[in-house]
């Protein structure tokens, strides 16, 4: 067995972590707020560096409109005092404003137009059949009011419509759970990857079973 | 100003994002990137919010010798010195790494591979529902597991070709329909933040 | 104008223009359905099993970036929010993104005022955890609580699969939520509902009937039917050899 402390302490957060899959202990809990309080820590550690690099370094250099993300940043606060509590929303309002137009940016291309341009694909064998077809079967599972069943006295093209759009969600249905199965298969062959290095940890580097 | 005010800042700033994501425009786009960087120092302020919460929760914990009190000591023999290290030292210096390396890393590590031991579990539980839904799943994770390793070859040369298949074909069909719907989602709710519809995060019940 | 931004901004263009126009049609005609989803369903009922077991429940979000799917997933919490206070339940909030941990808190207090129980708020229950060790967090909170029932939402990623599975091991009944397709696989096998890709951005007009919730959803149905159809006509004319509409979509 090793003498090295480093090891020790990292077979020690590795197994305390793994006693949980045998139940909830004493061992787990000290090691889930052991690494509780260095997580909270080291983003507290990083926000800081973030504020000192991205505020206060430029503050200090004249851009006085960095002020701003502070001040707001500071109103965060507000919400310890309830009759100014309502300030806190400019902060949030910000930071929800700019997470929305980034996210739309990031997948109104990628998420959308791409997806569409890339399932124009000449259909020249039955693979390429199969695909189109499915892509649409898939997306039909996702229409939320378009071929809804039908109420009261409705026309046959409503009628028609509908049993289209219902056939065509139930093989969409299926589709999603062919893909997520293929998903859930290549992922369990990732994560085998991970587990042998924390084998690797116990059984070489702390107790020496194997070389 | 309590409600329209952070409506108009929400609209603001979303809308310098995605106005100098269209127009070809230098100052806009400098405007933008300032604009997006200023929400990491805002998000560092409520880091520091949830931050002084846990701090506060866990104190008050002790302080009134509340349920598994000795393990918010715990909490806090590992947060206030780590802090103290990497606020005075720098989150480069030996000290740190060495916390780092030895207690965080492995922690890490841990949790992310325990995700085997439950997708085992979920695996076996998904074929005992015997549904169709979870039979499809199953069927098809079996198949493209057999086809990334030697047995699978050997029980029969089709499942590798099978299993590539249904990754080049079924996947991309599925895949590409839930991006699809996802993203249009996204776009939906982002559009409404930004138009001042969506106003659930200033928890007035979105009215 | 950037190049090849051309479509994108049409479609931005378009969709803003319906979403207008179905929401005014809905507020004059006040016709709208929409098909089931039964994973929004399911929510009255884990919190009906909470009140009657005597047992918490759990809300954690994914701890990926703040994005439209963490906005969509406020919005359920402030449903189960108000459910939970209707019926004198009780809630554990958990977020591992510290930029929604306010809202987080003010959701929940406004639900309880709306239900006219101001006094049984506690912002305890309302917990910020940091992303990398709220994944051994959370397993503790399901077992040391004894949770009935979990509801997992938003932006999430591996930690999908060890919140689904040790909330199933508790005997907790489960809700979830994402659009990220790889960690949808995991819901699926582990949950008993799933919400999947785009139902989690429907749930908001599910349970409010909010007329530019509506507008939204019809023009995002609108937008699908365009994209089968732009599809379907696509591949067709890529078959001939006319690449034209691919090309267009390049602008």
């Amino acid at each position: 067995m090793t003498t090295d402390v480093r090891i020790w302490l990292m077979a020690l957060m590795t197994l305390g972590l793994y006693s949980y899959l045998f139940r909830e202990n004493p061992f787990f809990r000290f090691c889930e707020h052991a690494y509780t309080g260095l997580s909270l820590a080291h983003l507290v550690v990083m926000g800081w560096t973030n504020v000192k690099t991205m505020a206060l370094t430029r503050l200090a250099n004249g851009e006085w409109a960095t002020v701003i993300p502070i001040v707001l940043g500071v109103l965060l606060f507000a919400r310890w005092f309830p009759k100014a509590a309502w300030l806190s929303r400019y902060p949030i309002a910000y930071l929800v404003g700019t997470a929305s137009g980034v996210t739309i940016t990031g997948v109104i291309e990628a998420g959308i137009i791409a997806q569409v341009r890339a399932a124009m694909k000449p259909v020249t064998n039955i693979s390429s059949l199969v695909t189109l077809l499915f892509t649409v079967a898939a997306l039909s599972v996702f229409f939320f009011i378009v071929g809804n069943k039908p109420e009261g006295q409705v026309g046959s093209v409503q009628i028609a419509a509908w049993r289209v759009v219902s056939a065509s969600s139930y093989l969409g249905r299926l589709v999603l759970m062919v893909t997520f199965g293929a998903v859930f298969g290549s992922t369990v062959m990732a994560r085998l990857g991970l587990f042998i290095p924390r084998l690797e940890l116990l059984f070489r580097d702390w107790i020496h079973l194997i070389r | 100003m309590k409600k329209e005010g952070p409506i108009l800042i929400g609209f603001l700033t979303g809308s310098i994002v995605i106005t100098s994501y269209f127009l070809k425009s230098t100052g806009l786009k400098s405007i933008s990137d300032t604009v997006v960087r200023w929400r990491l120092i805002i998000a560092a302020f409520a880091l520091a919010l949830g931050a002084l919460n846990m701090v506060r929760l866990h104190g008050k914990n002790i302080h009134h010798k509340g349920r598994n009190w000795q393990y918010s000591v715990v909490f806090l023999v590992f947060f206030l010195p780590y802090l103290a290290i990497g606020l005075i030292r720098g989150s480069n210096s030996a000290q740190y790494q060495y916390v780092w390396k030895s207690l965080y890393q492995p922690a890490s590590a841990t949790m992310y591979s325990m995700t085997l031991f439950y997708m085992t579990n979920a695996v076996w539980r998904a074929f005992r529902i015997r549904n169709l839904h979870a039979g499809i799943l199953m069927f098809t994770g079996a198949a493209v597991m057999l086809g990334q390793i030697g047995i699978g070859t050997a029980i029969s040369p089709l499942i590798p070709r099978f299993s590539s298949w249904l990754l080049d074909t079924v996947n991309t069909a599925g895949i590409r329909a839930i991006t699809i719907g996802g993203s249009l989602g996204i776009v939906s709710l982002g559009l409404r933040v930004i138009l001042g519809l969506e106003r659930s995060y200033m928890s007035d019940g979105g009215n | 104008m950037n190049p090849g931004r051309i479509s994108q901004l049409v479609f931005l263009v378009a969709f803003i223009c319906i979403l207008f126009i179905a929401s005014e049609s809905y507020k004059r005609t006040g016709k709208f359905r929409i098909r089931r989803i039964p994973g929004l369903d399911a929510i009255d009922e884990l919190v009906g099993r909470a009140t009657e077991m005597g047992r918490p429940l759990a809300f954690v979000f994914g701890a990926g970036e703040m994005e439209a799917q963490t906005f969509a997933s406020l919005r359920i919490l402030g449903y189960v929010c108000e459910q939970v206070a209707r019926y004198d339940a009780r809630l554990h909030t958990v977020t591992p993104l510290p930029e929604i941990y306010p809202m987080c808190l003010e959701i929940q207090r406004s639900a309880y005022v709306k239900q006219g129980k101001p006094q049984d708020f506690n912002q305890d229950f309302v917990q910020y955890l940091p992303a990398d060790s709220s994944k051994a967090s959370v397993l503790g909170l399901f077992q040391r609580e004894k949770v009935s029932g979990v509801l997992l939402f938003g932006n999430y990623y591996y930690e999908s699969m060890v919140f689904a599975e040790a909330a199933s091991l508790v005997g907790a009944a489960t809700i979830a939520g994402t659009a990220n397709f790889h960690q949808l696989p995991f819901f699926v096998a582990a949950c008993d509902y799933t919400l999947i890709g785009e139902e989690l951005f429907a749930a908001g007009v599910y349970m409010s009937r909010e007329p530019s919730e509506i507008g939204a959803l019809t023009a995002q149905e609108a937008a699908k039917v365009a994209a089968v159809t732009l599809m379907l006509i696509g591949a067709a004319l890529a078959s001939f050899g006319k690449d034209s509409l691919v090309n267009i979509l390049k602008n």
